[in-house]
Order: C-alpha cells, then structure tokens, then sequence
C-alpha cells in the first residue's frame, strides 16, 4: 500500500511524503504514547524527518511501516535513556489525556489498564500495543522493535495475561 | 464484547483527529527546513569547489586575459553596440 507513495517519496515527491506522513502519524503517536513516551509527538516527528532524510536507505518499499516504527523506536529509546523517570511518569499522564478514549472501554477498565501497563517493561509494552493493539504480525514487530521473534511471541503473551488479568478474564 | 476486545480497544487508541493536521503541517515544515539546508549545504560546498579551482587556475587564467583581451577589445566593443541595438529595437518596437 505504501510502496508507490515510498517510491514517489524518494524521488523527491514532497506531497508524497505528505500523504504517507498522513497515514502513519495517528497510529504512530498512538504507539509512543501507550508506549509510555511522554514526548511522544516530538519523537513521531523526529522520526518522520529522519524517515524522509534517509528513505534511500529502504531496502522494501512495502516495508516502510516496520522501519519507520523502528525509526521511532529506536529514537524513543536513546532520548529516555537518561531521562529520569519521576518527570516521565508526570508527563506521562498529560500524553495520555490527549488521546481519544475508545468508546469500548469503561473509564475504571481503561484506568486499571493503564496502570497495569505502565508497570510493564518498555519492550512488552512496544509488543503488546503493536501486536495486539494496531494488528502487526509478530514478525513484522519483531523487524520493527529489533527483537528476537520468539522475544516477541513471549512479551506479547506474557503482557496480554497480565492487561487481562485486570479486566477479570482468568485466561 | 469479550476481554481481548476491549485490551485491543484500548491498546488501539490514537490520538484526537483535530491534532493530526496541525502534526502533519509542522512535520512537512521540518522537512521543508531539512530540504532546505541540505540545498544551502550542496550550493555551498559547490560554490567553495568552484572557488578554489577558480583560484587554483588564476594565473592561467590572468594570462589567457592579458594574451586575449587586446585582440577581443574590438570584438567586445562591436558585441556591445549590437546588444544595445538589439535592446534598443526589442523596446521600441512594442510602443509602435
């Protein structure tokens, strides 16, 4: 799907690179936020620059979601290594607010599992909102994350007992 | 709605829809402006390249002007009439 848009991007196709921003913005910052990246939107854009500054460097033009998501990844990751956590944590909630409650969810199941998911190591949480939150293969995530896939498979399971241990589901 | 459906509800939310124009203008602005300093940084180093063979080729270059320019003074001097003829014809013959 993004492949012509890739390929229009790189031969300097602005617009293109526009309408490819378009799509991926939304789920992206969606990933970063529940990721618990409290400068989340600086990171998307961070990435998105950083997408269009080396798109020759794309091997699959249909892989441009996997790498860009890896982008973002990464990105997140070095600029939090040395942040401290306290200031993440207040930041954190006000990220959060801005996101569009889902209409599913009830207010006490949403609060409980984003509680459960910030007690959650980084990775789990990268696998967890990609796998089961925006319906990535685990083998695209894996690509994605910079993972081993058996990681991947592991996080995911271990991280969906745990979110639905919290909305009472035994399983 | 069972459980798996309401975690991927919630691991799936995104951002409020008002807020992705406004990201999309200041990411293509950020773009525009890397775009922009990598042409200033191209022209740049284009015109100090050029600089320096310029300068690595002034004395060629001084001899070759001080060889040609008093064979090319006639020249010149006619070049220069005609283009003043053929300006001077170019706006005069508009106002006819």
């Amino acid at each position: 799907m993004d492949a012509p848009l890739v390929r229009a991007a790189r031969a300097g196709s602005q617009a293109a690179f526009a309408r490819l921003v378009a799509i991926h913005e939304k789920p992206l910052r969606g990933f970063l936020r529940k990721g618990g990246w409290f400068d989340a939107d600086d990171i998307a854009q961070e990435a998105f620059v950083a997408a269009w500054t080396s798109l020759g460097r794309l091997r699959a033009d249909d892989g441009f979601r996997a790498w860009l998501y890896g982008i973002a990844w990464r990105k997140a990751q070095d600029r939090h290594r040395a942040a401290s956590r306290s200031a993440r944590r207040d930041e954190d909630w006000r990220g959060q607010e801005a996101l569009e409650a889902a209409s599913e969810v009830a207010r006490e199941d949403r609060m409980a599992l984003q509680a459960a998911l910030d007690t959650l190591p980084a990775d789990q949480r990268a696998c967890v909102t990609l796998c089961l939150g925006q319906g990535w293969s685990h083998s695209e995530a894996s690509e994605a994350l910079g993972l081993p896939l058996g990681t991947v498979k592991s996080h995911v399971t271990r991280s969906r007992e745990r979110l639905l241990a919290v909305l009472g589901d035994p399983s | 709605m069972t459980p798996d459906d309401r975690l991927a509800a919630f691991l799936s939310e995104a951002p409020a829809p008002r807020a992705s124009d406004v990201f999309v203008a200041e990411v293509m602005e950020a773009v525009e402006r890397r775009a922009f300093l990598d042409r200033l940084m191209v022209g740049g180093a284009a015109a100090l390249a050029a600089s320096v063979v310029l300068w690595a080729c002034s004395p060629v270059l001084n001899m070759a002007v001080d060889t040609l320019a008093p064979t090319l003074f006639p020249v010149a001097g006619m070049l220069v009439l005609a283009i003043a003829a053929v300006m001077l014809g170019d706006r005069l013959l508009p106002q006819k």
